[in-house]
């Protein structure tokens, strides 16, 4: 397979990169609670996507599918070294910096699996189609549509602005 | 107001902040342009090392396959006067990155490790009639089945048949080493310790299966007949291995006298590709059968192409579980006047594929979604076997930058059987596939693609084929990897 010329591959790349960068960092901020990792995360996906630019028909499904993917090894990573080591989770729980809505929203979905809560973002967040949400998350349509339900089933006490519970989660 | 318009009011509020600082586009194009060097250096310098450290590796670029040596270990398969139905313990078996193809070759089942080029003997003098069903690996890479219900370890050790001496085909399930079957007209489940649970009671009319290997629900066609050979009983049912619950997905009125015939799963799961075959018909529609598609949810089922031969070789579902590429057309030989197309939601309806090459194009198999690949050949064969053959790489996407590429060493040969590997992407795709002398029963090698244009014969396969021109590749070998 070859390539693009590069000038077209960076004039493409660009014009991707300035439509999508905002949506997809803040994106990775609600998977992961955390600005210094959601940076990272968002950036490595655009780094995987320039680099497979040749071959991509559509880069917007392929970063999102690239950025759950680093935030679900991420995630296991933790866990793996968390067996061993029994340290912080990779989130910070509390920071000075978690005072905006973005964080708080993101500490409410903190209590849904990754995949789950990865679920919840594209589909209600990102409002893709339930088509595109199981094949960005590699999963059977069943299997997402079962995953909503069941997160917006735990997510329903929290939704209730006047709920001691949302009060609980957020603040 | 409901659940999910009060989510997403709630995650709304995240777009009033500031979101974490995107840096400038041209340090991530840059970054990405530092990483494409670094990864074709790696694969460069990888590249040298092998060569330079392995003489086998060497004689095998160059097309000279030695025989594998013998080793201890290979046991004869049993005549089926001898089976053995305890089977041995199974070693723990570490395969090289690119895993191990387990093939036949004349009367041996051989296996070769792919990124060493290490072969050994798991059974010889296997007789004819053993290999009538395919060759497949379980899940956790331990055991090979083969033949009618025969088992042998990929580590070495003898064969065995715990569920006696006829079985069908066998499709390994998720869980390890438990594999499904029908079995006297019903359906079974069992593991090589000779374990058989009923999923469906004998009798029932089970006629053919075709597994979802992600979720363990198989599709199983049944027909009954009355004893004077009319049809009484004939649909498509869902079952479930881990649990044995079955429910009827397409209720046929016996009248209409056709019988579904799995074809392949689709869509992640949610859709079931069938044949319409005629169920009074002594044998199979010669000239195809139109090819179905049922919602697995709602059990509604559409056309998806009028005629179309029933084998399923002439189906790959790609990796991503999006589009499904079949092989169409009329006529009843296998590699003539048949042309691509591709199976996608919503419609499932098979639309003709503009990037595929054009004229004869059959044998598909799908990359990523992106990338899919097909056998092709110019003109028809007075005798079968005999036409050159190219192994053909596309884009399925006709507005991709990405060119199309050959597999075609310009030697007169035959290449056929792409295979894609499954652990792989992009600019790192690897390529299993067969070159053959053109001649019927001729012999056949397997070579594979690897990154950077390299390529490298991995074993004989023995001679392959028949005067009817049925190569059964897909039944002679699997590609197994972890």
């Amino acid at each position: 397979m070859s390539h693009r010329m590069m000038g077209t591959r960076d004039d493409d790349f660009r014009a991707f990169y300035t439509a999508e960068a905002e949506r997809l960092h803040r994106l990775a901020l609600l998977m992961t609670r955390d600005r210094e990792r959601a940076a990272d995360a968002a950036q490595e996906a655009f780094v995987r996507t320039y680099r497979a630019w040749a071959r991509v028909s559509d880069p917007a499904r392929y970063v999102r599918t690239t950025l759950v993917n680093i935030v679900r090894n991420d995630y296991r990573r933790w866990l793996v070294s968390r067996r061993v080591h029994a340290g912080a989770p990779p989130a910070a729980a509390r920071r000075e910096d978690d005072v905006d809505e973005a964080l708080r929203v993101a500490t409410a979905l903190s209590a849904l699996p990754a995949v789950r809560r990865a679920a919840v973002l594209l589909r209600y967040y990102e409002d893709l189609p339930l088509e595109m949400v199981a094949r960005i998350l590699d999963r059977p349509l069943g299997t997402v549509k079962s995953d909503l339900h069941r997160a917006l089933k735990a997510l329903r006490p929290m939704l209730d602005d006047s709920s001691p519970t949302v009060m609980k989660e957020i603040t | 107001m409901n659940d999910e318009y009060r989510l997403r009011k709630f995650l709304k509020r995240a777009d009033g902040s500031p979101p974490p600082s995107a840096p400038d586009w041209s340090s991530v194009a840059a970054r990405g342009r530092r990483s494409l060097r670094i990864r074709r250096i790696v694969l460069a310098v990888a590249t040298l090392t092998a060569v330079a450290g392995s003489a086998l590796i060497a004689a095998r670029i160059t097309g000279d396959v030695r025989p594998p040596a013998d080793r201890p270990g290979p046991y004869p398969s049993p005549s089926p006067g001898e089976v053995n139905r305890r089977c041995p313990e199974a070693g723990v078996v570490s395969p090289g990155p690119l895993g191990v193809v387990v093939f036949r070759s004349d009367e041996d089942l051989r296996v070769v490790d792919v990124a060493a080029a290490e072969e050994r003997v798991l059974a010889r003098a296997i007789p004819f009639e053993e290999t009538t069903n395919p060759v497949r690996v379980s899940p956790d890479g331990r055991w090979v089945s083969f033949g009618p219900g025969r088992f042998v370890p990929v580590a070495g050790g003898e064969v065995c048949a715990p569920f006696g001496r006829r079985l069908s085909e066998v499709a390994w399930l998720p869980e390890g080493n438990f594999v499904a079957t029908t079995r006297r007209g019903g359906f079974v489940r069992g593991n090589v310790r000779g374990v058989v649970s009923e999923l469906l009671p004998a009798g029932w009319g089970a006629s053919g299966y075709a597994l979802d290997p992600g979720t363990g629900v198989a599709a199983v066609t049944r027909l009954v007949r009355a004893g004077d050979g009319r049809v009484r009983e004939v649909g498509l049912y869902l079952v479930d291995t881990a649990t044995g619950e079955s429910s009827e997905l397409v209720d046929i009125p016996p009248r209409r006298a056709v019988e579904p015939r799995v074809a392949a799963w689709a869509g992640a799961g949610t859709r079931m590709l069938y044949w319409n075959a005629p169920a009074l018909a002594a044998s199979l529609a010669a000239d195809g059968a139109p090819l179905m598609v049922v919602d697995t949810t709602t059990g509604g089922t559409s056309r998806v192409a009028d005629g179309m031969l029933m084998s399923d070789a002439q189906i790959a579902s790609c990796r991503d579980g999006d589009a499904t590429v079949v092989s169409v057309g009329g006529g009843r030989e296998i590699t003539y006047g048949k042309e691509l197309a591709a199976v996608r939601p919503p419609s499932y309806l098979a639309v003709p594929l503009r990037s595929a090459p054009p004229g004869n194009a059959f044998w598909p198999d799908c990359f990523d979604g992106y990338v899919a690949a097909t056998v092709t050949k110019d003109q028809p064969e007075r005798r079968f076997g005999t036409a050159p053959r190219r192994i053909e790489i596309f884009p399925l996407d006709p507005a991709s930058p990405a060119p199309p590429a050959a597999i075609d060493h310009g030697d007169g040969a035959a290449y056929e059987f792409a295979r894609f590997s499954r652990r792989h992407r992009g600019e790192d795709q690897v390529l299993l596939y067969v070159r053959r002398v053109r001649r019927p029963t001729g012999p056949a090698q397997l070579w594979i693609s690897l990154p950077g244009g390299r390529r490298r014969a991995l074993a004989d396969l023995g001679r392959v084929g028949s005067y009817y021109g049925d190569y059964g590749y897909d039944g002679r070998l699997f590609w197994y990897q972890p």
